[in-house]
């Protein structure tokens, strides 16, 4: 191109390049993910019996529909084996339930357990019987599955919840998640940060804590909205390793939704009250 | 007398002779004026399509030429597939379209895509990971009507990738209407508006084993192999054409794109409870004729919106591209 055509040539890029830049600024982005940072400790669980004393909820019977490949739930009286996402099937066992009215259903909180890897997983139970969705996660991967399912799921007529006898096994690698920073001063200290190894205050000691999944439930999971890290604790001076969710919100950190093994504890609610947390994905 | 009867009788035999002409030449069986104007600056889309250049248009088809075009890509951008991460992808393409009779064309383009992916993990080395994706594009496409001021028509195409497993399980492929119309046409300028609606079959994931990898293998090859769901697509193109005295023809042109998921979604990458199935960009470009031959082109994609990760990588928010094409004329050519 010759000179006396270079200038005219070049104006059209300004207003090209100032409404590019306009328009790409404000548009509307999905949540980047994690890089694959895995923990490099290796989380000893003892063996264990998970026999709750006192039942804290019926148990349940549920099952995806006879035939179904992929995804599948086997629990009689809360225990059998489920699969996911590949992985399984594993031995499962039930020890939470809470009602989700955003999700119209009762959802039932699980653990499989396998040498290496816990599953965390989640059943969405209907009023009307039915076992409609599962939420699978893998303490292995930052990565979760929320999986349409067609089957059943009932208390009625359930039998009582057996022991669950789990051997012993030892988690990692571990996942770790990202994209948040939580702080607290002792005594309740909690110190955790995307894609590192972080520690709580766990049952009065110092704990090493490992977020491997966190779950967004500011807007749509309910009201007010909050953050979910899905962490592996690890006692390493009384050998325990609890599953838990530390929840964000606007009140305070607190951790529960969990299970503590060797003890089978699945109850206890942890607040820390003058920690502070932000976001940053 | 005799001579002037000898006038009217040729005038006559004249006018008799151009009616049929002209019928031909409006209805487009043998080209019109604005078609063959159309044509001599008709340029491979990144399909190798003829178009503009995320959209193939009708306006190449029958011009009796051969076209050809090298095409280049680069986007940079961060914090887009992995927390504060750099990609960067070059695309270099090198396109070709040719007419198969006065109301078809084939057209292939081959892509060669090197992309970088570099994630910051604290206190610890940065993650790169770097691919190398070519794919082949072929096609064909047909005007079914058409004359001086509209256009209709459809094109068929598939998108092969040349590397990785999967085949031909992982060949995508897609069919779209097209639709082409002059909108306002003066000596040295001209307005077109474009448009095509049709389905994209996405089976790129097919050359995707997810069982042993993580949420950010997956999304990272989706974005390296432009890898998706089904989906509907349909996009709108208006275009500009200016000549002066003595300067180059100038074409710029807009398109808006708007692509709605309707496969299913990767069950791996379900990160928001309800996945954004909507996604849409602009290109801007602008096409400039250089003497005779050649025509040099540049623009950007501008994201406005990104679908879910579950249902395909997200949109840049730019992409540059640039490129130069120079069409044959046949043996059979009519055209200029």
């Amino acid at each position: 191109m010759s000179r006396g055509h270079s200038g005219p040539s070049g104006r059209p890029w300004r207003p090209l390049v100032v409404t590019a830049s306009t328009i790409g600024m404000w548009a509307c982005q999905p949540t980047p993910l994690c890089p694959d940072v895995y923990s490099n400790v290796a989380v000893s669980v003892p063996a264990a019996t998970y026999a709750p004393a006192v039942p804290r909820f019926a148990p349940i019977n549920a099952a995806t529909a006879a035939g179904a490949t992929g995804t599948t739930v086997s629990i009689v009286s809360n225990q059998g084996t489920v699969s996911y996402a590949g992985r399984g099937p594993f031995q499962a066992f039930v020890f939470n339930r809470s009602p989700f009215p955003a999700a119209q259903s009762t959802v039932y909180g699980g653990l499989g357990v396998e040498n290496g890897t816990w599953f965390p997983f989640f059943l969405y139970c209907s009023g009307d019987g039915r076992l409609t969705k599962i939420y699978g996660e893998m303490t292995d991967r930052n990565v979760a599955v929320f999986d349409d399912v067609d089957g059943t799921c009932t208390d009625q007529g359930v039998g009582p919840m057996a022991p669950v006898s789990l051997a012993a096994n030892t988690l990692s690698p571990v996942a770790l998640t990202c994209g948040f920073s939580v702080h607290g001063p002792a005594p309740a200290s909690i110190d955790l940060e995307g894609s590192r190894n972080g520690n709580m205050v766990f049952f009065g000691t110092d704990s090493i804590a490992l977020p491997f999944h966190t779950v967004d439930c500011r807007t749509q999971c309910g009201t007010p909205g909050w953050y979910e890290l899905h962490t592996i604790v690890w006692n390493q001076a009384q050998q325990e390793v609890g599953f838990g969710i530390v929840y964000l919100d606007d009140m305070q950190v607190r951790w529960g939704s969990g299970i503590e093994l060797p003890n089978g504890s699945a109850d206890d609610t942890l607040t820390y009250p003058s920690a502070t947390w932000s976001l940053y994905r | 007398m005799a001579g002037a009867k000898h006038e009217i009788a040729s005038a006559m035999r004249a006018t008799i002779f151009l009616s049929p002409c002209l019928a031909l030449a409006l209805t487009g069986v043998s080209g019109g004026v604005a078609r063959a104007a159309a044509a001599v600056d008709a340029t491979p889309s990144e399909t190798g399509s003829t178009g503009l250049y995320r959209m193939a248009t009708l306006d190449g088809v029958g011009s009796g030429a051969v076209h050809l075009a090298l095409l280049g890509e680069f986007t940079r951008s961060t914090n887009l597939l992995v927390v504060n991460d750099v990609d960067t992808r070059v695309i270099t393409r090198l396109a070709a379209a040719a007419d198969l009779g006065r109301r078809a064309e084939v057209f292939a383009s081959l892509s060669l895509s090197y992309n970088r992916e570099e994630q910051p993990v604290p206190d610890a080395p940065s993650i790169l990971e770097t691919a190398f994706v070519p794919v082949l594009f072929l096609g064909a496409k047909a005007a079914a009507w058409r004359n001086d001021t509209f256009a209709i028509g459809g094109e068929l195409g598939a998108r092969v990738p040349l590397s990785g497993p999967g085949l031909p399980e992982a060949i995508s492929g897609w069919f779209d209407v097209l639709g082409s119309a002059q909108l306002w046409a003066a000596q040295r300028s001209s307005l077109r508006a474009h448009a095509s609606i049709g389905y994209y079959i996405d089976n790129g994931q097919k050359q995707l084993d997810v069982t042993r990898l993580s949420e950010s293998d997956i999304l990272l090859f989706m974005f390296e192999h432009a890898a998706g769901t089904d989906r509907i697509r349909g996009a709108l193109g208006l275009e500009g054409a200016f000549q002066g005295q003595t300067s180059p023809r100038f074409r710029p042109f807009v398109e808006y794109h708007h692509e709605v998921a309707r496969g299913a979604p990767n069950v791996l990458l379900l990160t928001e409870p309800k996945a954004a199935d909507h996604q849409q960009w602009v290109t801007l470009g602008l096409k400039a004729g250089i003497g005779p031959r050649v025509t040099i082109a540049a623009g950007v994609d501008v994201a406005i919106q990104s679908s879910a990760i579950a249902l395909g990588p997200p949109l840049p928010p730019f992409n540059l591209w640039a490129g130069v094409a120079v069409p044959f004329q046949t043996s059979r050519s009519g055209g200029p």
